[in-house]
């Protein structure tokens, strides 16, 4: 931990290290980071789908200059997918060449470390350095409340226990951030153990600085149109889903493509397709188009 | 921070002062926060803030109630860093429940004294009010074993404990199959299907040498449909909100269950209506500042379900039962693209109706009207028999 001490010894050189590999962060988000580096404690992070909880974990890598390992939760992953399995055709394999040797196999030797296959969760405890890995630990919530009891044993000691083998627990204990979109409540043992932050929709300027940085063509007036109409959509009541800021990103990308300069251009309505994702939102921003354009 | 503030004494008042305002924290937590706040020295009150925010809650519901206190002891006063919090909060205990002594401890004019009072006193009338409700019945009704019948199909006004008990027999270990559905798991079956099970089969070969004699296959795990419950609490169906909150406080013992109130805007009571038991699942809602006994705009709140649980993933393949009388304060056909969302997200609708049973009844409100086309099933929820019914659709 030492080396990150003189690498980021207050919450600003998190952010500007942040804002240099591309990804802008509020106090709080930045503030979340450094506790999460400094104290070794797991992060939480929360918010509306498209606001960057993903792209977090990914940048904060990216400043440790240390390996991202992502875990991808789904229903019915479990630890076999998770933290390891054992490699069961090599034992078979083995018990056969022992066979034919005539040599004597005991069950210790077929559950030894050289049978085990490494999932992501075992393999960020076994990383070798030089600086801890970083574990995303993606959508959690998606994944059934058991799997999340797999977790509790990492979270709180950062350790994982085969038990043939016994507990790990590694040189270089890693950083790990959980994701979640709260499609369910996360059980509060898990929760205890993790600090949270919930992650808001960026502000105007923020969206701005944040579009610039994603899409360095695009041109300042147009991000900053663009910026300012997607919050004046998020104000518009009865929207199903309201745009991230990664559909501010796609919709800049596609205006800057298609060679519009303005977003009074006659040709942006029929581009709503990269920010709205549901037809009726669509027709409720397009009822309001003057709204969302004028100023 | 400088360090003539004691950070033990701060956090233990800060956080006491966080608890009694009704943030649920664990104990872990204020060691996480003093850990904070000597690892980021926050020297303006901003960074304050974001340490503890970031250490001491642990979802969004908490913002608000963090915020209020926050800015109650930090903003509010005017207070630059370091700060004195000694004169806050010294007088608060855990059990200085009365208006009083939190007035006295905090000062007339903060926010914190509103809401504790506030909370509390409406839990209390509730309170009150069902326990009205119990004695009064246990008085008017008298019970006889063998007026089953009677019981089973007495209108809910008139709740009893024998009612309870029938409800628990319904609701019985033994008495519900719900609707299942694949599960993304696999179990191992020894029926032979297109998937072998490599791993088990293999497990099997170790045990005989290394022999495949037996192949195991793998087979879909069936998982139970999860259940979302939307209750009405709104004036018109003030005498079935307590039966149907048993109902539902049962149901969640047997399966897993999301729970949300609604009459003009939706609470999630999930959390309350797991307490062990009914009387306190019941006082637990009480206590939560719902809007009970107002008017309903259906639309308004199937809309913030929708936004804010449904679509993300709550109501996605669920079964969901509504206990409503449908009508509806605002636009029916608002309520209608709503159920038309609810439908296309969920397995099943089920829409339990207590005025149903009513003699010559005809969906003929705007909102039941505009609710009917998307819903699999219309049942009467006003007596046991008609409970018996929704558990044979779940």
């Amino acid at each position: 931990m030492s080396e990150f001490e003189s690498l980021f010894p207050d919450v600003e050189s998190v952010r500007l290290a942040l804002s240099k590999v591309g990804y802008l962060s509020d106090l709080g988000l930045a503030t979340a980071l450094f506790c999460a580096v400094r104290m070794g404690l797991p992060l939480l992070l929360e918010g509306e789908p498209g606001v960057g909880k993903t792209e977090a974990g990914k940048a904060l890598s990216q400043i440790l200059d240390t390996q991202l390992v992502r875990l991808q939760c789904y229903e019915g992953i479990n630890s076999s997918e998770a933290v390891y399995e054992w490699n069961y055709s090599r034992q078979l394999l083995s018990i056969r060449l022992a066979e034919h040797k005539g040599s004597n196999l005991v069950e210790q030797d077929l559950f030894s470390e050289e049978f085990l296959i490494e999932r992501p969760i075992l393999k960020v405890i076994r990383h070798r350095g030089p600086r801890p890995a970083v574990l995303l630990i993606d959508e959690v919530d998606r994944s059934d409340d058991e799997f999340e009891a797999f977790l509790l044993e990492l979270l709180g000691e950062g350790t994982v226990t085969v038990p043939e083998l016994g507990t790990f627990k590694g040189e270089y204990p890693p950083i790990v951030i959980l994701t979640s979109n709260r499609t369910r409540d996360l059980h509060d043992a898990l929760k205890r153990r993790c600090m949270y932050h919930w992650i808001d929709y960026p502000s105007t300027a923020q969206a701005v600085e944040i579009l610039r940085i994603r899409v360095k063509s695009a041109s300042i007036p147009l991000i900053t149109q663009v910026a300012r109409s997607v919050n004046k959509i998020r104000g518009i009541n009865h929207l199903q889903k309201l745009p991230g800021i990664a559909e501010a990103i796609n919709w800049v990308n596609a205006l800057h493509l298609l060679e519009i300069a303005e977003i009074t251009d006659v040709r942006v309505p029929s581009t709503l397709g990269f920010l709205l994702k549901y037809r009726e939102d669509q027709e409720i921003v397009a009822s309001e188009w003057e709204k969302v354009i004028g100023n | 921070m400088r360090h003539d503030v004691d950070l033990a004494e701060f956090t233990e008042r800060f956080t006491r002062l966080l608890k009694i305002s009704g943030l649920p924290l664990a104990h872990e937590r204020a060691s996480m926060f003093i850990n904070a706040l000597v690892t980021t020295e926050p020297a303006f009150i901003n960074e304050l803030y974001w340490c503890a925010r970031v250490t001491l809650i642990s979802s969004k519901d908490e913002v608000e109630i963090f915020d209020r206190v926050f800015s109650s002891i930090f903003i509010d006063a005017g207070r630059e860093m370091p700060i004195e919090i000694s004169d806050v909060s010294t007088p608060l205990h855990r059990d200085a429940r009365s208006s009083n002594s939190v007035e006295a401890g905090i000062g007339a004019n903060n926010p914190l004294n509103s809401v504790g009072t506030e909370s509390l006193t409406s839990g209390i009338s509730e309170q009150d009010s069902n326990d009205e409700f119990d004695s009064q019945n246990e008085l008017n009704v008298p019970m006889v074993a063998n007026d089953r019948e009677v019981l089973r199909h007495r209108n809910f006004a008139e709740l009893d404990d024998a009612q309870t008990k029938e409800m628990e027999l319904l609701l019985g270990p033994a008495a519900v199959r719900f609707i299942a559905r694949r599960s993304a798991r696999d179990k191992t079956s020894r029926r032979a299907s297109n998937r072998l099970d490599v791993r088990s089969s293999l497990r099997s070969a170790s045990r005989s040498g290394g022999d495949l004699i037996d192949l195991r296959y793998k087979t879909p795990k069936l998982k139970q449909r999860s259940i979302v419950v939307l209750i009405d609490i709104s004036g018109s169906m003030e005498a079935y909100v307590n039966p149907y909150l048993n109902f539902v406080h049962l149901l969640a013992k047997r399966c897993s269950i999301e729970v949300f109130t609604f009459a003009t805007r939706l609470s999630r009571v999930t959390r309350e209506l797991h307490s062990a038991t009914v009387e306190r699942a019941i006082g637990e809602v009480a206590s939560l500042k719902l809007d009970w006994l107002s008017g309903t705009t259906i639309a308004s709140s199937f809309e913030q379900f929708l936004n804010d649980y449904g679509r993300r993933g709550v109501v996605r393949g669920a079964v969901v039962l509504v206990f409503s009388d449908g009508w509806e304060s605002g636009d029916p056909s608002f309520l209608g693209e709503q159920m038309r969302r609810l439908s296309l997200l969920a397995h099943k609708i089920i829409w339990a109706n207590p005025r149903v049973a009513n003699p010559g009844f005809i969906p003929s409100t705007g909102g039941m009207k505009a609710v009917l086309p998307y819903c699999d099933k219309l049942i009467s929820g006003h007596s046991m028999a008609a409970l018996e019914d929704i558990i044979r659709e779940l």
